[in-house]
């Protein structure tokens, strides 16, 4: 693949720095001191995600968030920078703190998550330039709901200026830990962007029921161009809101899922990265369902690594012997 | 304690130093959740002998860092918050093999704190071959800061003392939790080259085969080469004795502590400076107090040390005139 601009892709939202703890007992808030000898840090957050994922494809992107000057937002940063992303958008405060999740996981293998928002909270559609815009082809923005600052006249400023600079537009939003998703805050921003993407508990959230076309019906007095629910094991639904409503089957095999996180973020780089190399939706569809399957077969939310070729191959390969 | 002689150190501090990450706020049920929102994280740097130096060094002595720290992210992030806060960090031995100790410091509400530790198994990797006479002789004084958390020189320690007073340096050392259970046989032979030694209650009841009295504490110690006793009361304050002189001490702060993290590593290295610089136990006591009252002031378990000027002026307050000598 081939991008005409040095910078496809410019992500926005949230970068995190994720720390496992393994074989935490469950008395931790009862013991003075638990010893944790197994302990990992990897780079989280939907946009830092997507990104990361999209650089190891061989797409030009950049990712604007917001870090702080610790060892977490080094961390994130210069992570992203080792697989291709340019973090140069990236934002020190020296006031917000980086955020950073805490997993723990039990002796059962049970995940315990703490998060802090850090940046993330205090990101604000204003510090994304005319020049970023200049840069790019098309802006992603990961987990909508959970920017805080995302909502409004300001938020709807950035997808006007970057509509107006040519670029195309996808979001995700994420069900926020638990927390509802206010319909309001992201129904007027839903038009100006060319996807929008949610998983099966998001739709539900959302729209209060768990049947993907209903909830399509609902979503349709806000309708993007294209909207497409994740549904796990069900596959992905599509719809334009017009001719187009199509289901598409998964390309997971049971078997070879070990780890769930960042499989949505995998299917909407898959998906990116295919629109902008020119691809058909059905095949920009099979691409972002193969790097889901590809997520799900490792540990982490972007530590699959594959060139676009071989996810487009192993796609073609898969929808084939569906 | 010896006379004044102008050495590179006052005090060299020995022991581990941690980039601690303090989480607020942590469910107590935290393990039965799936996900909870916390407010807030915060980088620090902590382990009780950094804040042993940091403290020292606020007060305006000359203290080094006897430590080992990883060449990695976090040990390059602790070696640099010390050189901000000027701490002369000559004495740091940094090894690419070596992975630094990381805190995971979780606050409940209630200022209740867990302590989640990610460190080697052997958190201080340092034998007396690392450490040569001329290091130990650039110094007046020695604190480990805590025993039992030394990692390999908690083995080692008997003799790094001994090195010390056949040297002219005096010795301290306060305590930590004793995971191997010997308690009292484990620094019997370290405590015969030990001027001043400065257990918490609850572990002084573990090394005094379940005396919960000071006063008895006191007397179980009285034969074991330390000059100096002391004991941590929490709440209570602190108990001191040169076996001459008895003091109790309530702790010098009203008020709600911000955060009670590295109180006691500042109370027992003010108070070794107070005495390394000649001052009376009781003044000495004072100051440890009042340097105490400062960290619990501040989040962080040493970011509200301050210098001796302060202190006096602070002990002022609750009525305490101290000569600080030097």
């Amino acid at each position: 693949m081939e991008n005409k601009l040095p910078n496809a892709v410019l992500c926005v939202g949230m970068l995190n720095c994720d720390i496992y703890f393994k074989n935490i007992p469950h008395n931790l808030m009862v013991m003075d001191t638990t010893i944790a000898r197994d302990v990992e840090m990897r780079v989280g957050g939907d946009a830092a995600n997507v990104a990361s994922n999209l650089a190891m494809m061989g797409v030009n992107v950049h990712l604007c968030a917001n870090v702080t000057n610790d060892v977490f937002g080094d961390f994130g940063c210069s992570t992203l920078e080792a697989v291709g992303v340019d973090t140069s958008y990236i934002y020190h405060t020296s006031t917000s703190g980086s955020a950073t999740s805490l997993f723990f996981f039990d002796p059962e293998g049970q995940k315990h998550s703490a998060s802090f928002w850090g940046g993330n909270r205090t990101l604000e559609p204003t510090q994304v330039t005319d020049e970023m815009l200049s840069c790019a082809r098309h802006m992603h923005i990961g987990s909508f709901v959970n920017l805080q600052k995302f909502f409004g006249e300001p938020a709807i400023d950035l997808l006007k200026r970057a509509k107006a600079k040519g670029l195309t537009i996808s979001a995700d939003i994420s069900a926020g830990g638990g927390k509802p998703i206010q319909y309001d805050k992201i129904a007027p921003m839903m038009p100006y962007c060319d996807m929008f993407t949610m998983n099966e508990n998001e739709m539900y959230t959302l729209t209060g029921t768990r049947d993907e076309e209903e909830a399509a019906k609902k979503l349709s007095v806000c309708a993007p161009g294209l909207l497409i629910l994740k549904l796990g094991a069900r596959g992905v639904y599509v719809t334009d809101f017009k001719d187009l409503n199509a289901h598409y089957p998964t390309l997971t095999r049971p078997e070879e899922v070990i780890d769930t996180t960042g499989a949505g973020d995998s299917f909407n780089s898959g998906f990116i990265a295919s629109q902008l190399a020119g691809l058909s939706l059905d095949e920009c569809i099979m691409v972002g369902s193969a790097c889901s399957a590809l997520c799900l077969n490792n540990k982490g939310a972007s530590n699959w690594g594959f060139a676009f070729e071989d996810v487009l191959a192993m796609a073609r390969e898969r929808a084939a012997a569906l | 304690m010896e006379k004044h002689v102008e050495k590179k150190f006052d005090i060299l501090c020995l022991g581990v130093g941690c980039y601690d990450v303090v989480v607020q706020h942590v469910p107590t049920d935290m393990m039965s959740q799936e996900y909870v929102v916390i407010d807030d994280i915060t980088s620090t740097t902590g382990g009780d002998a950094l804040n042993a130096t940091v403290d020292l060094t606020r007060l305006g002595m000359k203290a080094g860092f006897l430590t080992v720290l990883g060449t990695d992210p976090w040990g390059k992030s602790v070696y640099a918050d010390l050189e901000r806060k000027g701490v002369d960090t000559s004495a740091i031995q940094l090894r690419d093999d070596f992975h630094s100790c990381v805190s995971y410091v979780l606050v409940q509400k209630d200022g209740e704190r867990h302590f989640a530790i990610n460190v080697e198994e052997n958190m201080l990797p340092l034998y007396n071959k690392d450490i040569p006479d001329e290091l130990i002789a650039s110094t007046r004084h020695i604190h480990a800061a805590s025993c039992n958390s030394l990692g390999s020189m908690d083995d080692e320690l008997d003799v790094l003392f001994r090195r010390a007073h056949e040297l002219g340096v005096t010795t301290s050392m306060d305590t930590g939790w004793d995971p191997t259970g010997r308690w009292f046989e484990r620094i019997r032979e370290t405590l015969k080259h030990c001027d001043i030694f400065f257990p918490s209650h609850y572990e002084a009841v573990e090394y005094c085969g379940g005396e919960t009295d000071v006063l008895k504490m006191k007397e179980f110690f009285r034969n074991t080469g330390i000059k100096i006793f002391g004991c941590k009361l929490g709440a209570e304050g602190i108990f001191v004795t040169d076996y001459k002189e008895d003091i109790f001490m309530k702790p010098l702060f009203r008020g709600q502590p911000v955060d009670t993290t590295g109180a006691g590593d500042a109370f027992c290295s003010t108070f070794v400076a107070g005495i390394v610089r000649g001052m009376s136990l009781r003044d000495a006591a004072v100051l440890g107090q009042a340097q105490s009252a400062h960290i619990i002031s501040a989040l962080g378990a040493n970011n509200g040390a301050t210098d001796i000027h302060t202190l006096v002026q602070y002990a002022k307050g609750f009525g305490y005139e101290i000569d600080i000598k030097e």
